[in-house]
């Protein structure tokens, strides 16, 4: 199945759109049915703008546009940043981009197993608090019926995290997650965890890797997406032809109980 | 007393009070989309606010019978920017459960976005329920916490300065040690203003030192007119005068008369089960108010109890102001102070706008205040009504300005240019 490119944004693309430079913007907006996703912050450390606050001015803006955060395990910090955080800002993103976030994650400069569970822990955060809860219900006086909301009640090897987050789950059921892998040590990793990959190494292979190509200016915006039909409307998950997903914590303790005795 | 007043309004979700999303036919999903936040940003703009600012929790609260933030308030910014031309936003962010590269990366490259509108309020985090969430068994106690801050902040201002500059920075501090370089280079205001909330000791002692203002919690006049004096005292031995600006929280219910604004209340009061008043009372009083007599005073020695800053949830700050607000009480039922506790940790107003801006004009000329902090029972729709009611009143009054006059965030407080070295361009 061919999917419609992700196209990851250099510096100066990424300045010149936070900078609302016109020439910019339109390229963008005449390129976003066609695109897959416009992918902020891929490159490896901390970007110049932020990936979250960019994408989120660029989805408000330019209708239908879905977009991806780099460096989503480490945002180029010291490298101590919480899961806890990282799963909320992305979660951000997803919700305010309606449906049309993915988290790009770097897995560099740590073990393979320590990213493993950090995704782990993000995904299993994203999924604590469905979002058919929100009932608002105003005859009971129930916003939210709490019975589904969890505590994820993580504790592993690198982190320790209670949850439950304290944002539902997003309109494509959670942000689309994709994970940079050079070694066949993490694609095997990759196998359950997340939606898709970025192969580092020609001699991998993988059925769900995808292309990251690079887009320097508005012009090579323009050209990425030349002669490339529309693509599906809707969620980045419809887009990329991604099910969607959740995990399921049904075992894990109730945050709050059920919403009435 | 400065020319104009600042104003920012608290954006708590549906509204202040906790049944807000009662009102209309909101749905159960509106604060994860755009319309809810976008129509409450137009409304702050008609009102000629300075800035939007939101609290924050990095936990789960119950979201009955009060739902909480569903979103984290640097990526609102990046939304209300967008939708509105002049408005600043201004984000808690914890000091004790962040990592300060990555903050002081994340505040300044979404500050770029904003176009220099963004405000960071520096918060310790308090909330029990928070260090679960981080790996912790439990939140540092107060006094380690601000010790963090102050290095926090140090370190935060250290990248942005490098920012400035070539990009390198280097910090070691009591709990901080980084070094590395910067791809984040400097905002049109410079880097983000700075807020501070906690009104205890070492609270106040931090705003003294680095904020450009402040948001308190002040119930009576006297108190008011005293802390903000000692505050800016404080600051302008350090070099900053005029600095911080100190904006106490406001509660306001407003209506056409004020009938109809007690009336107003009284509703969204009854929609919500009588123990949520009385658990935010508690917090205050040190003691489950829930199994005391409503129709009887607060006993004398639950009120002069000695009050160990560690074991309680609120703020120190909060809990000085409101024991002097407690003694014109004394005598009340327990019943009768729950209703005027509405404002749940600040001053609430229920009345007309012209009542309502009489009160703020009396704070402002008296030198309580440099402006408020607003909360509005409801929103958008408490937002313009301020909006179109008592801002024209208080433009009439000649304390609140008659047009946006600047487009950074750091102009419109008037918090002073950003010392150190010219700001690299672009």
């Amino acid at each position: 199945m061919s999917r419609p490119p992700l196209l990851a944004a250099s510096e100066a693309l990424e300045l010149a759109l936070a900078a609302r430079e016109p020439g910019a913007l339109a390229a963008l907006e005449s390129a976003s049915d066609r695109l897959g996703a416009l992918v902020l912050g891929a490159r490896p450390g901390a970007s110049a703008v932020d990936p979250v606050a960019l994408g989120i001015a660029l989805t408000a803006r330019v209708p239908g546009l879905a977009v991806v955060a780099g460096n989503a395990d480490s945002f180029g910090g010291s490298g101590t940043d919480a899961p806890y955080n990282a799963a909320r800002r992305l979660l951000n993103l997803d919700h305010l981009s309606l449906g049309r976030g993915g988290a790009l994650f770097a897995g560099a400069g740590e073990p393979l197993a320590r990213t493993v569970e950090r995704i782990r822990v993000i995904r299993e955060l994203w999924n604590s608090w469905p979002r058919e809860s929100l009932v608002a219900d105003v005859a009971r006086g129930v916003f939210a019926e709490t019975d589904g909301i969890r505590r994820i009640e993580h504790t592993g090897e690198h982190f320790s995290v209670l949850g439950s987050l304290n944002s539902p789950t997003s309109l494509q059921g959670e942000p689309v997650s994709i994970l940079r892998v050079g070694t066949a040590e993490a694609l095997a990793a990759a196998e359950e965890l997340i939606d898709l990959v970025v192969l580092d190494d020609p001699s991998l292979h993988s059925e769900r890797a995808v292309e990251l190509v690079p887009v320097d200016s508005a012009a090579e915006l323009a050209s990425a997406v030349a002669g490339l039909a529309a693509a599906a409307n809707g969620t980045l998950r419809a887009r990329l032809g991604l099910p969607e997903r959740t995990l399921d914590l049904s075992d894990r303790p109730l945050a709050f109980g059920a919403a009435r005795a | 007393m400065p020319e104009h007043l600042t104003l920012n309004v608290n954006l708590q979700g549906f509204g202040q009070r906790p049944a807000a999303w009662q009102l209309g036919d909101r749905g159960g999903d509106a604060l994860l989309g755009h319309e809810h936040w976008v129509a409450s940003a137009k409304a702050a703009e008609r009102g000629l606010l300075d800035a939007i600012f939101f609290a924050d929790q990095p936990a789960a609260g119950n979201p009955n019978p009060r739902p909480g933030s569903q979103l984290e308030p640097i990526a609102l910014a990046a939304l209300l920017t967008g939708a509105a031309e002049h408005v600043g936003v201004i984000a808690s962010a914890s000091s004790t459960y962040n990592d300060p590269v990555e903050l002081a990366e994340r505040l300044l490259g979404t500050d770029v976005v904003t176009g220099g509108r963004l405000g960071w309020n520096i918060v310790t985090t308090y909330n029990p329920n928070v260090s679960g969430n981080f790996g912790v068994a439990s939140n540092p106690d107060r006094a380690t916490r601000y010790r963090i801050a102050a290095d926090f902040v140090a370190a935060v201002r250290t990248v942005w300065q490098a920012a400035a500059d070539d990009g390198r920075y280097e910090h070691e501090g009591e709990f901080f040690r980084i070094a590395g370089t910067t791809p984040v280079r400097s905002s049109a205001q410079g880097h983000p203003v700075l807020f501070q909330a906690g009104g205890s000791g070492p609270g106040r002692d931090l705003a003294a030192r680095v904020a450009d203002g402040v948001f308190t919690v002040e119930l009576t006049l006297p108190k008011a007119i005293q802390n903000r004096r000692e505050l800016q005292a404080a600051a302008a031995a350090f070099g900053r005068p005029g600095l911080p600006k100190v904006t106490p929280g406001l509660s306001l219910v407003i209506g056409s008369t004020e009938e109809e604004a007690r009336a107003r209340f009284d509703d969204l009061e009854s929609r919500v089960p009588d123990d949520y008043a009385l658990g935010a009372l508690s917090n205050v009083i040190g003691h489950d108010a829930r199994t005391l007599p409503l129709d009887e005073p607060i006993p004398a020695e639950i009120l002069d109890a000695p009050w160990d800053p560690d074991a309680h949830a609120t703020s120190a700050g909060y809990r000085l102001t409101f024991q002097d607000w407690i003694q014109e009480r004394r005598r009340s039922t327990v019943r009768e102070i729950v209703r005027d506790f509405g404002g749940y940790g600040a001053r609430i107003i229920i009345g007309t706008p012209e009542r309502i801006a009489d009160d703020i004009e009396h704070w402002f000329r008296a030198g309580a205040a440099d402006g408020f902090n607003l909360m509005l029972d409801a929103f958008p729709e408490g937002l313009e009504l301020f909006a179109d009611h008592v801002t024209p009143l208080l433009q009439a009054k000649g304390i609140h300005k008659r047009e946006y006059g600047t487009t950074t965030l750091r102009d419109a407080i008037g918090a002073g240019p950003v010392r150190g070295r010219a700001l690299r361009a672009g």
